[in-house]
């Protein structure tokens, strides 16, 4: 739309320096040209010097600093949910996210999930696992709204949606503040109040200082976290993972997996997470669904009973030992 | 120049877009750029000379007058105020023309590859024609074009647009067509109208293959400007392919070198110059692939 507004700008000075060049005995059509040549250089300096983003960021992070610890809305939210860590938002409101008998055949033939009745209330996280190719992504491409399914319904919230994707899927020619802000920014949310949301994000999953790297420069865990705040901006209701952590190494998961509990206690969404890691299913999720081969079902659900916040350690906890031998011999009763 | 007609996607979008990395660790290839390229000209002199004084009568039996030596040329051509003027007159004009040319190119051609873009059956229809448009000799065509035109500025014109058409088209399409299809379904989710996928997305992830487009494009627009001036030397604007021809037809061989290298130096400072600004807009964020880490 600005980019409109430049060039009807542009024919307008063009059309003010017509009388301007004619009184000066020049013709017309020289003048008109003259202006608009004249009002689009002028713009596109002016587009240049225009404060970038960044330089606004800066400015946004030092007004904060010194007003002391004066937290902006969202800040202060987030606050006092923090302090009522096991609160569950409005339980009786219903699921956040359910699918009822929802099956799906792809326009090749491939039948991708039959039949699959699940449900996530507001407050839960719900962690899908099972074999390769059985059709957990598509469970999530069919949430989100990305592909319809072929038969059932499903019910979701989509106006603030969280999703997540197994790569990061950042956008290389925009720095880590820009791509953090743009589901806002495609969401149409104002710039200022996305700018206070936004820093809010970059805070929360701790890439304070990387926000004005390209996405080139970054380690593939900072990446992954980049694009955890991208969905962060939103205050997603519904969040879906579609195996984030696939691509990065066992320490930096672990970490990650920290990150995601934390953000889950304080933003209080209802989490929808696919992983092939058992030990990361069990160690995330308030419940662990199986899934079965193609065409892909639910065939067991498991619930998880440890408080949160869950410690590291609990990994290694005989009892976490024994879930996920139980889900592990589930999976491969489906594979036989 | 280096690109292929018949696909989409041409080869070197790929492999070397934003030209030369300006920072190498190894002290041996920093060396090697400074000392390379002389041992390379001097080379080349030595052959030139060599051709001058034996190789075109031993060769090609004829006198080496037809080949003036460097020296000559040199002294003819940039010592001498006179042909110097006259010549890089010459070179104003073509430059106007293959600016102006290459302007029309990028505007035309960069609008009517979003079109395509946007739509499957429009690529269908208008590619087979793009096709043929690089395809046609242009040579060939000229009689055509100066029957509607006569002769002067503007069938100039025509001739380097239509010489540089061809690369900004396929390449800003193989642009806007790169994005990759997460980044389309992130758009897709926040449910984003074909204009913002278009200024937000595709636009930004074709500039590095624009680029390319555009040094691709610069080069042949000299080309066709010099080109167009050999045919069309009417008007009292003598660009180089003028100037150049006027003397040949005098037999002043050492001032049509002259004028060639002139035209070939303007070829690379508009293939430099368009090197650099791809560097600026898209070196801090494009990864060019198959480039050492």
């Amino acid at each position: 739309m600005t980019f409109l507004v430049y060039v009807a700008v542009s024919i307008g000075i063009g059309l003010v320096c017509r009388p301007i060049m004619r009184s000066k005995g020049r013709s017309a059509g020289t003048g008109f040209w003259l202006g608009f040549f004249l009002g689009v250089v002028g713009l596109v300096v002016a587009v240049l010097l225009r404060p970038t983003r960044e330089f606004e960021a800066v400015k946004l992070r030092k007004r904060r600093a010194t007003m002391g610890d004066v937290p902006s809305h969202a800040a202060v939210s987030e606050r006092e949910r923090a302090a009522t860590p096991s609160e569950i938002p409005d339980a009786a409101a219903g699921p956040a996210l359910s699918f009822s008998n929802v099956s799906m055949v792809f326009p090749d033939g491939t039948h991708a999930l039959r039949e699959t009745t699940f449900s996530v209330s507001p407050g839960e996280f719900v962690t899908v696992v099972g074999p390769s190719g059985c059709g957990k992504s598509t469970l999530l491409r069919i949430a989100s709204g990305l592909n319809p399914a072929t038969g059932g319904s499903v019910s979701v919230d989509r106006s603030s949606l969280g999703y997540v994707f197994q790569d990061a899927t950042l956008l290389p020619w925009r720095s880590v503040l820009r791509n953090v802000e743009m589901m806002a920014e495609l969401e149409g949310v104002p710039r200022d109040e996305r700018l206070e949301r936004t820093l809010d994000a970059i805070d929360l999953v701790g890439l304070n200082g990387a926000e004005f790297k390209y996405p080139k420069q970054l380690s593939g865990g900072m990446k992954m976290r980049a694009s955890l705040a991208r969905s962060l901006v939103l205050n997603p209701k519904v969040f879906l993972f579609d195996e984030p952590f696939g691509a990065v190494d066992e320490i930096t998961r672990e970490r990650l997996n920290d990150e995601v509990i934390k953000l889950f206690q304080l933003e209080g969404f209802a989490g929808l997470f696919i992983t092939h890691s058992i030990s990361e299913a069990v160690f995330l999720s308030t419940r662990v669904l199986v899934m079965s081969a193609r065409p892909g079902h639910i065939v067991a659900d498991f619930p998880i009973p440890f408080p949160y916040p869950r410690d590291p350690e609990l990994r290694f906890d005989p009892e976490f030992a024994e879930l996920c031998g139980q889900i592990s011999h589930e999976l491969r009763g489906v594979h036989a | 120049m280096i690109y292929s007609p018949l696909s989409v996607t041409p080869p070197e979008v790929a492999i070397e877009l934003v030209g030369p990395t300006p920072k190498r660790k190894s002290g041996k290839l920093e060396l090697s750029r400074f000392i390379g390229p002389p041992i390379v000209f001097i080379i080349f002199i030595g052959v030139w000379q060599y051709m001058h004084e034996h190789g075109m009568r031993a060769l090609f039996d004829k006198p080496g007058f037809l080949l003036p030596s460097p020296v000559t040329v040199f002294n003819e051509c940039f010592v001498d105020g006179f042909t110097r003027s006259k010549l890089l007159n010459g070179v104003k004009w073509t430059a106007v023309v293959a600016l102006l040319g290459l302007a029309i190119t990028i505007v035309i051609g960069m609008l009517l590859a979003v079109v395509m873009a946007q739509a499957r059956w429009a690529e269908r229809s208008f590619y087979p024609y793009l096709v043929a448009l690089q395809a046609i000799p242009i040579l060939s065509i000229v009689p055509l074009i100066s029957s509607v035109f006569g002769g002067g500025f503007q069938p100039r014109l025509f001739v380097c647009v239509m010489i540089a058409f061809f690369p900004i088209v396929t390449n800003t399409l193989f642009g806007l067509q790169s994005a990759d299809a997460g980044q389309h379904d992130l758009f897709t989710l926040r449910g984003a109208s074909a204009w913002t996928r278009l200024w937000k997305l595709q636009v930004p992830a074709a500039l590095p293959a624009v680029f390319t487009g555009f040094r691709i494009s610069a080069g042949l627009s000299v080309i066709g400007a010099v080109v167009g001036e050999q045919f069309f030397r009417k008007g009292n604007k003598p660009g180089i392919g003028i100037v150049m021809e006027s003397y040949r037809q005098k037999n002043n061989y050492p001032q049509v070198y002259g004028g060639l290298f002139l035209a070939a130096g303007l070829g690379i400072v508009f293939f430099l110059v368009f090197g650099w600004l791809s560097r600026r807009v898209v070196g801090h964020w494009y990864e060019a692939s198959g480039k050492p880490a």
